[in-house]
């Protein structure tokens, strides 16, 4: 099955070819992979391409930097909040967009020393919208929760309903212990 | 690709065709490793699997 996707490849290029004897030469190695069943495995070089191109991903992200024009990507990131100056870096040349990036680096006081990636960076962001909100959130239960025992408390009456306590005596449904 | 004869190959017809195939023949090959892979590492295969992963391969 897949020996015949590689047939049909490698006879569609032939066929599109303009000089085929010249073709068949230079192809050589197309053309033993798909004839001599030995060299079946030889289909995996086509793999190959795919992991230079993960490889060249994976490798930017862990470095910490984004994969292809860089500058002009961290500079993105370091005006988001300036719609006008995006648009401005987008248009610059590349290396314009570079020596701009390198006098913003050099004016920042502050090193950066990790830049995550954006996938990185927007999870790390991401995490930390939720721890923040979760404790406001906690925060502001909290007080949701101790207001109407504060007020529905009768001044001097117990706090907790322990055993033996107001909630044991039957005034109070007993979910409310919970 | 140096110019010398520029009719040399058609590289519209021919060079869509490579950017089209690429993907699926990518694809295919990784189909191809699985197929080949499998009956290797899991040598009790049951006789018909077997022959399955001899075709796809």
């Amino acid at each position: 099955m897949t020996w015949a996707a590689f047939a049909v490849d490698y006879v569609v290029r032939l066929v599109l070819a303009h000089d085929r004897g010249r073709f068949v030469r230079t192809h050589l190695l197309d053309l033993a992979v798909v004839v001599l069943p030995m060299l079946r495995p030889l289909r995996l070089l086509r793999l190959v391409t795919v992991l230079s191109v993960l490889n060249r991903y994976a490798g930017a992200a862990l470095r910490g930097r984004a994969p292809d024009p860089p500058q002009v990507r961290d500079h993105q990131r370091a005006h988001l909040t300036e719609p006008g100056k995006v648009a401005e870096v987008g248009r610059m040349p590349r290396r314009a967009a570079g020596q701009h990036h390198q006098r913003l680096a050099a004016a920042d006081p502050e090193p950066v020393v990790v830049q995550p990636g954006p996938v990185v960076g927007v999870a790390v962001r991401h995490a930390a919208t939720v721890v923040r909100h979760d404790a406001q959130e906690g925060r502001r239960r909290g007080s949701h929760d101790r207001r109407p025992t504060h007020a529905g408390r009768k001044p001097g009456a117990p706090r907790t309903t322990r055993s033996g306590g107001v909630g044991a005596a039957g005034f109070e449904p007993a979910t409310a212990r919970l | 690709m140096g110019g010398r004869d520029p009719r040399r190959v058609s590289p519209t017809r021919l060079q869509r065709w490579e950017r089209t195939a690429e993907w699926p023949l990518t694809a295919a090959s990784l189909l191809f490793l699985a197929a080949c892979a499998w009956p290797i590492l899991d040598p009790d295969l049951a006789r018909p699997w077997r022959t399955a992963f001899d075709v796809v391969a």
